[in-house]
Parts: C-alpha cells; structure tokens; sequence
C-alpha cells in the first residue's frame, strides 16, 4: 500500500475524541453530521416552502419527469440545453408525484451529494493535512455553509457538481501523487466524466485535468533558466494522456452526438434561443453584462461573489491556507494540486469574460441594472477550495492560532445567524431574478383554483404557471418537447387542449393568438376565461377536451 | 499392498433358509475366476441359526467372514458395517435372499471399469425381469415412493431400492462413513452421497427373483418416509457433501472442499491401476478391448465405438467407424471433442430450432422483438460483469508475485524436478531461439527435463535435432503417426514419459522470462492444493513489427493483464492460455491430460481443472512469443481459436443440469459469460453494427421499423450497451497496454473495431470448420518475425534420450 492509501485507511478508521467512542472514527463522525443536518435543514426549507424556490429547480423536476410520465416520454425529453446526469439522478423520484410536487425528489439527490461530497472533501484534506482533525474541520467547514445547505435542500444541480468535481479531484490528485495507481487516473477520469454530463463547469475540469497530465509528464523541465529533457519521453504521456481523456471527453462527445442526433445539432446547448448565450445577449443589448471583454471585473466578480457565499471572514482563513499551502516547497507538485481546485474559480472567470454567463452581486452590481440579485449560487463552487485550505491552515497552527480560526467560525456564524451576512444563494432563489417563488402571477394562481382537467396548451419554456404549483398532471401538458401534439395544437388549438395558457409574446401567444387564421379557430372552440396585462387563459367551450 | 479384488457385502436376519442358496452361488461364480474375493456376511442379531449356517460354507469359501451383531439394528448399518471392513477393490452388497444372482457382477464390472464409479441394480429399467409376488398396494406404494425419492433426494434413479449395489472402493470409502441412516431408507442416502460427491451413477436392470415375496411391511414404508425426510434434512445441513459455492468463498473452504476431491481423483485412479495391474482385463474375458455397455441418459447407445487399451492395460484411445483414433489419454470420448454435439445436444438444438422457427412464423415481429430483448439483456449482462472483472483486478491484484528475496530463500533449498514440453511441428526454425531461451532459465539444468514433442512425419525436424548438439537435459520424443494430429495428443503422449513433479508447455517461439519455473515453484508451493495450475501472462515480443502486432499486443495486454487475473479473483473457471501454464503433474494424469480432439486443449483443460474442483492462478511472470503479423495467419489462427472455443462450450454444456446438481450452477453461469458469450458476440456483433448503421443513416425510411423492433426499455438498455459497451471494451484495450506500460500502443486501440470485424469473420471460418473438420488443426507459422533464415542447427550430436 502506497503512503497515500496508507493516510487514508488509517484516516478512515483514527479516532476523533476519546470522549466519543471508539467506533465513531472521524469519517463516521462525517457520514453522520452531514446526514443529520441534510435531513434537517432540507425539512427546514420544506416546511418553509422554499424547496423549489429557483425557477430552475422546477424546471429540472419537470425534465426528469417528463422522461417517464409524459404525453410523448422518452429520454428525448432531457433536451438539449442542460446536461443530463441531474435529470437521470432525478427520475427514479420524480415518478411518484408527491416527490415531484413537492421538490423531495431533488433533495435526495442533493442530499446524496452532499453527504457524499462532505466523505470526499474530509479524505482530500486527509491527503493535504495527514490531519483527521484538521479534515473534519474541512469538512464541517463545507457542510455547515449555508448556501450549500440550502441548495443541497433542493433541486439545483450544484450539489450534483459539486460531489462530482470533488470525487474527480479527490482521485486525480492521489494520481499525481503516485502515478503507479492507473486506477486512479481512471477514476478521476470516470468522476470527470460524470461531472462533464452534470453542468458545464464539468466541461472546465476535465479539460484542465487534461492540461495539468500534459504538464505532469511534459519530458522537458525548467531548470536555471534552460529548458531541459526529461528522463522518459513522450510515449508515456500520449498514453496516459488518451486513457484519461477518452473517458474524462466521452460525456462531453456524446453531448456533441446528441445534439446533433436529436436537435440537429451539435452545438445546440449554445445556439438554441433558449440557451444561456441567448440569454446574455438580450442583457448585453441592455448593457447589463459588466464582466463582458473585462477580465478584472470578471474576475471581481467571481471572487466577491465567491468570498461572499463562504463568508468573508472565513473565505480569508481560506485563502490564507492556500498561500501557506503554496509556499510549502516540500509539497511536490503543489502548483498542480492547486490548479485543479481552482478550477471553478478559472471556469466562472473565463465565463463571465466571454460572456456566457452573468452573476448580480448586491454589493457590486449598479443599482440601474434591472437586477442586482442574480446567479450569485455559482460562488458556491469554491466552498470546498475555501473549506479545504481553511482545514490546511488549521493543520499548520499551532494552539493560538487554531483558537483564532476558531474564533473566525464563530464569527463567520454569527454573522449568518444574525443576518449581518446575507445567505445568497437562498436570498436569490426567494427573491432574486432566480426566484420563480418572487412573482408568483395571478394567472397561476387563478389557474390552479379553476383548472378542471385536460389537456393544457402552454409554453412551458416561458414559465407562465409553475406546473407543479397546479392541480395539473404532467401527461396533460402539451409543451413544445411534446412535438406531434404541440405543432399539431400551433395550428389548430382545438384538436387536443381543453386548456390554453399563453403569455405575451411566447410561441402559443405568437403562434395562435397574433396569427390570423388560428385567432378565428381559438375563438371559435376556446372562451377567453381569464385576462390580464401578460397572461390569457381560454377554455374549451362545452366539455370536449376532456379525458 | 492388499490383491482383494471383490467384496461381497450380506446384511443377513433370520436367513438361515435362504442364505446357503446364495453362498453356494457366489461359490460357484468365483470357482473359475482368477479373481481373488471375500464374503462378508454381517449378522444383524438373528434369532434362527444364520450365522452357523454361513460358517459351515468356510471350507467352499476361505475368505467368508462373518460379523456378528449382539442388537438388531437395520439392514443400512449391518451393510455399513460390511463396507467399512471390506479390503476390496470394488464391493458389492447384496440380498441374503439371492432375489439378484452374482451372476450380474459381469455386466456391472464392466461398467465400472468404463468409468462408472458406482453400478446398481434396478428393476424399474426396460429388460429388467420380475418375478415375486406383490399385493397392488405395494405397487402403488412402490411407485410413490419412487417419485418422492426422486424429487427429495436422487432425480434421474428410477429404483433406489435393489440389494444389489457395486462401488468401487474410494466410492465405499467416502459414502458409508457419512451415512446415517440404518434402516431401509439407507439405499437413497448412500447414493444421494454418492450424487453429491460427484460420483457417477450407472443403472442397469436385473433379473429379480423373490418368489416370496419382500420382508418389507407398511410400517417399513412409514419407517422409510422418515427416513427420508431426515435425509433430506441432513443434506440441508450439508452433512454430505460441502456446500455448493458462495460468491466469494473463503479461501480454506475451497482448499478443504478440492483437495478432497483431488485425493478422490488419485484414489479412484489407484483404484482402476490395481485392477490393470491384475492379470485379466475384465471378468469374462482377457481382451484389450472393452465395449461400452450403454448409458443411463442413452448418450452411449449406438454409437459404434470400440476402445483401444495400450500394452498395459490403459485406454489409449479408441475405434470408430473402422477408423482408429489414438489419443493417448484415458479421457472418455463423451469428456472429448471427438463428437461435437452428442445426440440429446441435436435434439434440443432441433427442437429448439423448430420452435423458434415456429414462433417466428407465427409473430415473426414479436419474436424478433424477444430476440432483441435477450440480446440487449445479455450484453448489459456481459457488460457489468466485464467492468466488475476489471475493477476487481485493480483492487483485489490477485496475481501471485514472487519476489526476488523469496527466490533467494527457496534456493537455500532443492528444487523440484521440472518437465518442459515443446510442441514441435515443421519450424525447426525457431529452435535456436527456444534452445537458447531454455538455457537461460535460471533453474538447476539437472532438474529439468525439456522434451521435444515431434510428429513422426516431421522428419525433417527430427533430423535438424537429432543432429544437434544439446544438452543432455533436452530429450526428444517422435509422437507415433495416429489420428488426431495435433499438439494435444503430442502432449498426453509426451505425459507418459514426464518425470517432472511440474509440468509447463513453451512453445517454440516463447521466450519465457528467466525466473519463471522457479516463481512457478514457489507460487505452487504456497497456494493451497486445489490450484493445480498457475498460468504465466503472455505477451509479444514484436509488438511494433505492424499494426496487427500492435493490436494483437494490445489484445493479449487485456486478456492477461485485466481479464484473467479478474477471472481469478472471483474464482471463476480460466481458460488457460496455448503456453506457459504450469501444472502439477499428478493433477494433470488425475484429469487424464488435454482433449486431442479440441483445438484449444488449452481452453478446455481450464475448464475441466474447474469442473472437477481445481482452480488456476495468475503468477507474475511474463513468457513472450511471436505475434502473428501476417492477416492471413492471424486469421486462419483465430478461427481455429474460435472453432476450438465453440468445441469446448458443446463439450461442456453436455450435462449442465448435473453441474447444477454438483453445485456448480455458478461455474456454469460464468462459463456461458467467458466462453460461451464471447463466441456467441463474434456472430451477434456484426448484425448490431449493421442495425445501428442501417439506423442512422437511413433513418427516415428505416428507423421507425427498427425502433418497432426494440421497445422503449430495451431500445435505452440497447442503446446505453451499444455506446458505452463499445466504449469500454475498447478502453479495457488501453487499460490492459497501460498496465503493461505499452502506452505507444495505447492510440493503435482506436483501430481495434476493425479487429473485431476480422474476428467475426474468422468466426464464421470456425463455424464452417466445426461442422467440416473440426479436428484440423491449423498450424499457425511462426518465424515471421525473424529478420534472417537460420541456416541449421550446426551442432554435433550428443546424448538424447529418444522414445518413440
């Protein structure tokens, strides 16, 4: 066994306290809190109704549920703009209603990230500190955040990240430290794999883990100044590099493939109108997309974003331990280890650069913009950096200086509980431009008291009604992912809907409502029953329609 | 060394009247016998004057022995007692009554010397004859208990109940000190023992001649049933035989549970070499020829074949047809490859055939959506079991590592003697490079014996070695001209004259790594007795000579390096590799030596090692051989692989029921993964190709007929087997050349696909082969590699040992 497994088998099994027993070793007490509070702090949430707060996170419910219990289910339903691995983890649940409904069956998922990620991150920082204490604390450190418990609460796809990033990184950094383990390599390669088909940022690592194996086993190094060969050559990099990328590029190439085989193509993730590139592009017309062609606002951006969802104080403990970390020249390859936890940080910076995505601090965004609360969940991404190195420093202090890290948690915790530091990501999902919980129309709630069966013609895309939040089943919802039944229904509305809901200017709106022709027929078979600025609702006249 | 050949076990009460009838019978069989024989009569506390009747027959019979019981305490432990003082070869026991006359022995003998281990006596057999009185109560009641017994205990015996058993005496020896049974119900569980422990059974019909009728009351039938219900509790419990296998069986179990089996095999085989030690061949005859009787399952009825035995008395192979097939093994030819399908095998193909054809006519489109279902299911199947093999070999590292410290301490002391077998066809060639391979083995030159296996007609090899200058420890063995001509037959021939402890096949072209016999040694020293073999990983030394080297390199990486060692970690059956596999000797004449009539003896004897409770292990030790790099070798080679595979699968899917029964359901299941799978997916994989293509690129006309023909479960199962089994078999390639640190080769893995095409086309050569001449061996060429022809092996004669 090499030195590595050696840490973490006896890593697995040391014992915490002597006060506790014996059979509560540091990684149980891990499993343990982090199960405990995953069920609290999700019913918590539940019983607050916040759990589906996001309107992404019934959207994500209902791509997983409409894969098995729709008009036309099939795994065409996962789409093409999000990738799948959430919605496949979802689907077992979401098949049941009350599941669905209520946004249990991402918690569970979430959940099982969470705990999950807390294993991993506690035996990462084993490998970092040699320290079980100072890993527990790493791990307490990342499970007690409040961002991370609130979303680990819902159906958000970070945790599912998250976990993914950390499994991947977990076995890519014990391959660095011992190549001879090839299954290592294959593992983090798996994980890579698995976090490439979770959310983009997957897409960052893997190709950063990629980078940093070319480097690992470039045959030349810098030596005063000069460029030197190596002993070994290249065959050993070219091999290792392709059996590490085939599997860590797969996901990404079936992603490709499926665009192309479903959608028609294979870029459809940022081509499509409903694409995240879309969307920055109605805020770049706007002029409400600072980070844009801007590295340093970009970078401001994430990094406030990021220090805020740790916590100020302790994101600094965090920081704090990096650059101790770094400064360590008897850490071999410390530089490399560094370069894969950053990468969330890299991915979210390049991001905001090119324009791909956008994030509306509070504390930074001009108050002219439309929003100042928007995407801030994405600085969650380096809670486990922070936690990690925030464990590295604690495993260098010495008494004093763990009772000041000490003494920073305690504030960092008042300041959440005391409501000094707000808690971002739960503040965007019930208030923010993420928030689907926020602004709730009449429409829906006018709908969810009338709606008395049948078929409901509606552009989910547009978030009109929230599905769940109506007495609707999903098989009575004609969508545009429903394609005989929705292209059928653009041009006569009659042949299926009982029920037509449309907002200004969606595709039911522009396809029925403003075309002429179909106008004639929805006011022939349908009775406008309800009106507002934005929103109508028809209703068949008399009873057909109805199943 | 005791010379009894025959025990005749008598459990006698109250038979003063009928017992001289039937001593006097068994006096007068034996009188014109050259057989020597004892009688034991055990008396179960008779009342009447039984035992001075037995002893006044001791002047006709001198070994006539009688033991007598002060209690009465049941036929089952009078006969056991009878068995456990029997010093016979074989023992029979029969009725006091003489219902069946000694006179059967004949018949029963020659089975048992056909390899049966235990003969009983049946009435319920066609050609049986009946003559007692019986009420139809006692019929119906016969009859119930007959099915009882074959559900409860003993399926396929349709009359457990005759006194008139034959066992030979390892059977004797490990049945009757388990059984526990003293009254009548002991007849089923002895031979539910018997069938536990693997013993085979042979059921023959008898003349019963019990004009008074049986002793045996309704009570005794009561009696028999709760007999019988204890028996099938005790067999519950496992007092037996040990318990079929688990998952991941401890290891001692193992050990405990094969090596008794070995000690089985050797003493069956002293059994059989004590009786050809013996003047006669069979009782009734002194010929070498011995003709198989016919056969419980009819598998023997009517095929005309008559066994060959050699000078001694051993079976060297047999007549069929008018032509002589001399195998040099003692193998049964129903064990062999010699029929590639036996007669109940055409039947259920047929029938299976006919029925599916049947169904196909009446759904043709449901029965193609079944197909398609099992198909996807089995390659998910395969699928897991391949990602669960590999992870296991990652975590688990079950190959056996020999360090240099541990050779250095083992050489403290002597080594064992060791035979080295070359094959040898036309490729003199390559013998300087297996001569100077051999003398580079670290191993003591007077321990080894290296034996040059030559065909007859192979003159020219012959010559080129005769004329040769080796050492003394390479000896040369000129295999006699007899069908089959192949390198399995060469072998057994060669294992007559082997008088290494170990035993490991090179050949030609292998370069074994120097330290290899000595690992091989300590390897087989500490593992426990059931690894009768560990096979060397093999691999090239040419790997860059082409891309088909490159991929062949890359092939074999994968199946020594990932498949075999996780083959080994959940103790699965392994299929042994051509060369390099090292056995203990005596393992290897216990299971009769390789099948002459498989073309991949090396696959079937892997097999064989497993069903018969043995395992294989992976040592840490590389030989390298010659890649194939000519396509048309490679491919006439491959088929012949392919063809050699589909032999062993028919071989071993004779009887898959009695695998079952003998616990091995799980063996068998892995067998269909590992052999019978992997030959099925060559015919298979081409039509999915075509499917998939057929799909995608006529989508609008084709596909909605294909997605018909998969529905929505299977089509995802289907497509998820389709990418990622793909995907994964692929990376197991690059695996495999990681783990062997290949890595230049790892980007050549991309072309394997098209190696898999070639493999499918072989195997549609193997299949036509199988039917037109399944015992061709194609001899593969080797050589290829060599850059200059070696003129000759200039060397001057010396001593050779020469058999021929």
């Amino acid at each position: 066994m090499n030195n590595i497994a050696h840490t973490i088998e006896e890593g697995k099994h040391a014992r915490l306290s002597r006060i506790l027993p014996a059979w509560l070793s540091a990684e149980r007490f891990v499993i343990i809190v982090a199960s405990v509070l995953a069920v609290i702090s999700t019913l918590y949430f539940f019983y607050r109704g916040d759990i589906v707060a996001y309107g992404d996170a019934e959207s994500h419910l209902n791509i997983a549920k409409r894969v098995v219990d729709s008009l036309t289910p099939g795994f065409a339903q996962l789409g093409g703009i999000w990738l799948p691995l959430p919605h496949l983890f979802l689907i077992p649940f979401v098949y049941f209603d009350w599941f669905w409904k209520t946004g249990i069956a991402g918690s569970i998922v979430s959940g099982i990230a969470y705990v999950v990620s807390g294993v991993f991150l506690y035996r990462l920082a084993l490998i970092l500190t040699r320290s079980s204490s100072a890993s527990v604390f790493a791990a307490l450190v990342f499970l007690l955040n409040p961002n991370i418990l609130y979303l680990q609460s819902t159906p958000m796809t970070e945790l599912t990240l998250i976990v993914f990033f950390i499994l991947s990184s977990y076995f890519f950094i014990r391959f660095i430290m011992n190549d001879s383990d090839l299954l290592m390599l294959i593992l983090a390669a798996f994980f890579g794999f698995c976090a490439s088909l979770s959310r983009y940022d997957g897409w960052g690592l893997v190709l950063m883990e990629a980078g940093i194996l070319f480097l690992y086993y470039l045959p030349y190094h810098f030596e005063k100044g000069t460029l030197r060969k190596k002993s070994g050559g290249w065959g050993i990099l070219e091999g290792r590099l392709i059996i590490f990328s085939s599997l860590a590029f797969l996901g990404i190439g079936l992603w490709l493939l499926w665009g192309f085989l479903i959608l028609g193509d294979p870029l459809y993730f940022t081509h499509s109108q409903f694409s995240a590139n879309s969307q920055q592009t109605s805020w770049l017309a706007q002029g409400e997309l600072p980070a844009y062609h801007h590295l340093w606002v970009a970078f401001v951006y994430y990094f406030r974003t990021s220090i805020e969802i740790m916590g100020t104080p302790l994101a600094l403990v965090g920081i704090a331990g990096a650059a101790v970390y770094t400064m360590r020249r008897a850490v071999k390859y410390r530089l490399l280890v560094l370069l894969v936890l950053l990468v969330p940080f890299i991915f979210n910076v390049s991001t905001l650069f090119l324009g791909q995505s956008v994030i509306f601090l509070p504390s930074i965004t001009p108050p002219t913009f439309s929003w100042t609360l928007f995407n801030v969940r994405y600085g969650v991404m380096m809670v486990p950096f922070f936690a990690l190195f925030a464990g590295y420093l604690f495993s260098q202090s010495k008494r004093w200086g763990r009772a000041l890290i000490a003494g920073v948690v305690v504030v960092q915790a008042i300041l959440f509980l005391g409501g000094f530091a707000p808690v971002l990501a739960y503040q965007d999902g019930v208030a923010g431009l993420s928030s689907a919980v926020a602004k709730i129309p009449d429409a829906q709630t006018w709908f969810a008291k009338h709606y008395d069966g049948g078929l409901v013609l509606t552009d989910d895309f547009a978030r009109t009604i929230s599905i769940i939040r109506t007495p609707i089943k999903m098989p009575d919802v004609i969508y545009v992912g429903n394609k005989p039944y929705w292209s059928e229904s653009l041009v006569a509305p009659e042949k299926y809907a009982r029920w037509i809901v449309m907002q200004k200017n969606d595709e039911v709106w522009k396809n029925i409502f403003e075309n002429p022709a179909t106008n004639a027929r929805l006011y022939k078979y349908f009775n406008k029953v309800y009106t507002s600025e934005d929103v109508l609702i028809f209703r068949r006249i008399g009873n057909q329609g109805l199943n | 060394m005791n010379d009894t050949q025959f025990s005749i076990i008598i459990p006698a009460y109250n038979e003063a009247k009928r017992i001289d009838v039937t001593l006097q019978s068994i006096g007068n069989y034996f009188k014109n016998k050259t057989v020597s024989y004892e009688v034991i009569v055990v008396d179960d506390a008779s009342t009447d004057d039984t035992v001075s009747v037995v002893r006044e027959f001791s002047r006709t019979i001198p070994n006539i022995e009688v033991i007598e019981n002060k209690k009465n305490q049941g036929k089952g432990a009078c006969v056991k007692q009878g068995m456990r003082r029997a010093q016979g070869a074989y023992r029979l026991f029969m009725d006091a009554d003489n219902s069946v006359d000694i006179s059967h022995l004949d018949t029963f003998f020659t089975h048992i010397q056909n390899g049966a281990d235990i003969v009983i006596g049946s009435i319920a057999l066609r050609g049986a004859e009946i003559n007692e009185r019986s009420g139809r109560h006692r019929r119906f009641l016969g009859n119930l208990a007959k099915r009882l017994i074959q559900v409860v205990a003993v399926p396929g015996i349709e009359d457990t109940q005759r006194g008139f058993k034959l066992f030979s005496a390892y059977a004797a020896d490990v049945i009757f000190p388990k059984q526990t049974i003293s009254r009548f119900g002991f007849d089923i569980e002895i031979l539910l023992i018997a069938w536990l422990n693997g013993f085979s059974i042979q059921e023959l019909p008898v003349v019963w001649d019990n004009p008074d009728g049986s002793k045996v009351t309704l009570a005794s039938y009561v009696t028999t049933l709760k007999e019988l219900a204890r028996t099938a509790y005790n067999r519950l419990r496992g007092v037996y035989a040990p318990g079929g296998y688990h998952f991941f069986r401890a290891r001692n179990v193992i050990h405990a549970g094969l090596e008794s089996s070995l000690v089985r095999r050797e003493r069956r085989r002293q059994a059989r070499a004590l009786w050809t030690g013996y003047a006669p061949q069979t009782l009734s005859s002194g010929h070498l020829q011995i003709t198989p009787q016919g056969h419980p399952r009819g598998n023997l009825r009517g095929d005309p074949l008559v066994y060959l035995s050699d000078s001694q008395g051993r079976r060297e192979g047999f007549s069929y047809k008018g032509d002589h097939f001399v195998h040099h093994s003692e193998l049964h030819h129903h064990e062999t490859a010699f029929f590639n399908l036996l007669r109940h095998q055409k039947l259920f193909l047929a029938l299976s055939a006919g029925f599916l054809g049947l169904v196909f006519l009446v759904n043709w489109q449901v029965s193609l959506i079944v197909a398609f279902s099992l198909l996807t299911a089995l390659y998910f199947m395969d699928l897991l079991f391949n990602a669960f093999i590999t992870y296991r070999t990652f975590r688990v590292r079950p190959e056996i590592t020999v360090t240099p410290e541990e050779i250095a301490t083992r050489d403290q002391h002597a080594w064992p003697s060791y035979t080295i077998f070359c094959p040898l066809y036309k490729e003199w060639q390559v013998v300087p490079q297996f001569v100077d391979a051999m003398q580079k083995l670290e191993y003591p030159k007077d321990k080894l014996q290296i034996m040059f296996l030559l065909e007859e007609d192979d003159t020219e090899t012959v010559e080129k070695i005769k004329a040769a200058n080796l050492p003394a420890h390479f000896e040369i063995v000129v295999i006699p001209h007899s069908k089959p001509k192949t390198k399995p037959k060469a072998m057994n021939y060669g294992l007559k004259y082997a008088r290494g402890e170990y035993l490991v096949i090179y050949d030609a072209e292998d370069i074994p790594e120097p330290d290899q016999l000595k690992k091989a040694v300590i390897a087989l020293e500490n593992v426990g007795n059931d690894v009768a073999c560990v096979q060397a990983k093999l691999n090239f030394y040419n790997p860059k000579q082409n891309v088909l080297t490159r991929i062949f390199t890359a092939e074999y990486s994968l199946w020594f390096d990932l498949i075999l060692p996780g083959l080994q970690s959940i103790s699965a059956p392994i299929p042994l590799g051509g060369t390099s596999n090292h056995f203990r000797i005596d393992v290897l004449r216990l299971v009769s030596g390789w099948d002459a009539f498989n073309v991949t003896e090396d696959c079937d004897l892997g097999m064989r090692l497993s069903r018969r409770g043995f395992r294989t292990a992976i040592i840490e030790s590389t030989t390298h051989e010659e890649a194939n790099s000519d396509v048309i070798n490679w491919y006439k080679q491959r088929s012949r692989w392919i063809k050699g595979y589909i032999q062993t699968y028919f071989v071993h899917m004779r009887s898959p029921r009695a695998l079952v029964r003998e616990g091995k359901g799980r063996d068998l299941f892995l067998f269909q993964l590992i052999v019978g799978g992997k030959v099925a997916s060559l015919f298979i994989n081409p039509i999915m190709w075509v499917i998939t293509i057929i799909y995608f690129t006529f989508r609008s006309t084709a596909g909605v007929f294909i997605e018909s023909l998969f529905p929505g479960p299977i089509l995802y199962i289907g497509v998820f087997s389709l990418i990622f089994g793909n995907f994964l078999y692929l990376y197991y390639y690059m695996v495999g050349c990681a783990k062997r640190g290949y890595y230049d080769l790892i980007k050549y893995v991309f072309f394997v696909p098209l190696y898999w095409l070639g493999m499918s086309i072989a195997a549609w050569r193997a299949a036509y082969e199988v039917v037109v001449r399944p015992h061709y061996w194609y001899k593969t060429e080797h050589g290829l590699h060599l850059t200059e022809t070696i003129s000759a092996l200039e060397m001057k004669p010396l001593s050779l040992t020469y058999y021929e």
